[in-house]
């Protein structure tokens, strides 16, 4: 019972170890990312990494819990002046609880064993992969350094990788792009452009935190139009 | 540190002015004054009703634990008093749950989080007010203890504390001023003691309450994050503690109405932090005696052996530790489907009901 008390003294508490346990949710879904993208790109076998996947995104659901307990008893306690960062933590931990989601559809398309390889698209998916892995990392980096002057660049380049995935979908759709070939799976390559879209498109959100107010949370883009202008509502 | 001490100063200065106070008034006005809470009911109403109105036990078992310690009331007499702060109490908590009015499913749980306090408090009462009057087991236990505790080492029970001998001269100082260089004498100079004391009691709780909070925010947010995932005795000690670090029994039970409304904190684990909360308050009548005197611990201690024996006689027996949460529950369900029943009972039992008592009783 004495240690029990004693844990009570810690230092580790309050908004930084919930961060932290942001920070352990952002890693595992770059984990969860990397594993699927892999799968659904044959580097790895779906039925082997399943186990592993559903159990790191468990744990991934599991933190956003944790997370949003902890946030309600910091809230309490501390009052009103720490409601902003607050909201921005709940609103943060959905983004990461969905990359996980979003592994999990990926996983979902390689489990039909696709023929990727064989798509034309198959080095854009890939070299994506890679990218939007190196973009999870960097989300995690720039929250835990809530490095402001780096987000803009990071915002920029999701912005740009987005379009590259709405571009794949729309060529699938349209067949008719550059190369005019049918890729090997339309469905599956499109869900899976689709998908890369989403898991970019939260990790972003999660780092336009660090820039916008609260009320402009995952509207970076509309937040630059009116900064200068915009009246407080 | 320095600031809390002076607080501390300033809250045992003013229980030594306090019981000075009724001595400037003599014996015979001071005993006309609390002539009306010889009646146990009207007594108990007194500690509901003044606590209800401070929105705080500490204040009320403090200014017993003064008079009882100024010999202006017997511990008998304060007993039903010292109760009543305890059933006062938890109108904090019910107050603060009606924060959650607005949405049904979250009111009905923080509702119920709030009441069970109540129910549980009423429940010991309603055992022990009855008990207590016809054995006074709580006061023989308590002068017993305090015949161990308070003694100079020959078995006396005379301890002669030097923090009462310290602040009574300090208190003594404000008396003469009072008397010699405003030159007031009887009720006049009594009322002013009177005010100036309740005034530094209550001056001195809040800020140490308030200073406590903000040094203990961190271990406070800890303690509930580790409540989350706890039940039971350690729950219990965990309410006791913070309790007694933040110096007050609502803070802790306010604490959790919002964590319980949010459905993050569930009754069955609230509870007994609620139990351990009703213990750890008891520690400011127990500081208030330093500067009171053998009967003041006395008095200080039954509030503490009254709330020890309300959880061993309801929380080890499943079936009774399930009675005030399934009030709390019933009443929060018709709450929801009517709001009146909140007015009902919260003016019921928190003012109509105590000024029923002293109207009739006194």
């Amino acid at each position: 019972m004495f240690r029990w008390l004693k844990k009570l003294d810690a230092e580790d508490s309050g908004l930084a170890k919930i961060v932290r346990e942001f920070e352990r949710m952002l890693a595992n879904g770059r984990s969860v990312f990397d594993s699927a993208a892999s799968a659904y790109l044959g580097a790895a076998d779906p039925s082997v990494v399943r186990d592993e996947l559903i159990r790191t995104d468990q744990e991934i659901n599991r933190l956003e819990r944790q997370i949003r307990r902890a946030i309600i008893v910091h809230a309490t306690v501390y009052g009103v002046s720490e409601f902003p960062a607050c909201l921005v933590l709940m609103s943060v931990t959905k983004d990461a609880e969905r990359i996980g989601d979003y592994a999990k559809n990926i996983l979902d398309l390689a489990t039909y064993r696709p023929k990727a390889k064989g798509s034309p698209y198959f080095e854009q998916l890939l070299d994506l992969k890679a990218r939007i892995s190196k973009m999870l990392e960097d989300t995690r980096e720039l929250y835990e350094a809530q490095d402001s002057a780096a987000a803009p660049a990071f915002i920029e380049v999701a912005e740009i990788l987005k379009d590259q995935c709405d571009d794949g979908v729309e060529a699938i759709l349209t067949a008719h792009d550059a190369r005019n070939i049918e890729p090997a799976d339309p469905a599956s390559t499109a869900l899976c452009f689709r998908y890369y879209k989403r898991v970019i498109s939260h990790a972003r959100n999660i780092v336009t935190s660090i820039v916008v107010p609260v009320d402009r949370l995952d509207y970076f883009d509309e937040s630059k139009d009116t900064r200068d202008g915009d009246p407080p509502v | 540190m320095l600031l809390l001490l002076a607080l501390l100063g300033v809250f045992l200065t003013a229980i030594q002015l306090m019981g000075g106070a009724f001595k400037m008034l003599g014996r015979e006005q001071a005993d006309a004054l609390f002539e009306g809470i010889s009646n146990p009911f009207a007594a108990l109403a007194v500690g509901i009703l003044a606590t209800v109105l401070v929105q705080s036990s500490s204040v009320t078992t403090a200014t017993v634990v003064a008079l009882v310690g100024a010999g202006q009331i017997s511990v008998a007499h304060a007993v039903p008093i010292v109760m009543g702060a305890n059933v006062g109490t938890s109108i904090t908590n019910t107050l603060v749950s009606m924060g959650h009015i607005t949405r049904k499913e979250e009111f009905r749980r923080a509702f119920a989080g709030a009441t069970m306090h109540d129910f549980f408090n009423l429940i010991v009462l309603c055992i022990f007010l009855p008990l207590e009057l016809a054995t006074g087991f709580l006061e023989k236990s308590a002068v017993a203890l305090t015949g161990v505790l308070a003694t100079d080492g020959t078995g006396t029970g005379t301890f002669k504390s030097p923090i009462k001998v310290f602040f009574g001269s300090i208190a003594g100082a404000i008396e003469s001023f009072l008397t010699d260089g405003l030159s007031l004498s009887g009720w006049p100079a009594a009322a002013l003691a009177l005010l100036i004391a309740l005034a530094m009691i209550v001056v001195a709780l809040l800020f140490i309450t308030r200073i406590m909070r903000r040094l203990m925010a961190a271990r406070v947010e800890r303690a509930m994050n580790e409540l989350l995932g706890h039940r039971g005795l350690l729950a219990m000690v965990l309410g006791m503690v913070m309790t007694v670090a933040v110096q007050s029994s609502s803070i802790t039970t306010s604490l959790m109405i919002p964590m319980i409304g949010a459905g993050v904190l569930s009754l069955e684990a609230a509870f007994p932090v609620t139990l351990g909360a009703n213990v750890g308050t008891t520690v400011t009548g127990l500081i208030a005696s330093l500067a009171a005197g053998p009967a003041g611990l006395t008095i200080a201690l039954v509030h503490t052996l009254f709330n020890l024996a309300g959880i061993a006689l309801i929380y080890p027996v499943p079936a009774f530790r399930r009675l005030p949460l399934r009030l709390a529950r019933s009443l929060a369900d018709r709450a929801v489907q009517n709001r009146l029943y909140v007015l009902l009972y919260i003016f019921g039992v928190f003012v109509v009901l105590p000024v029923l008592g002293i109207l009739l009783f006194k």
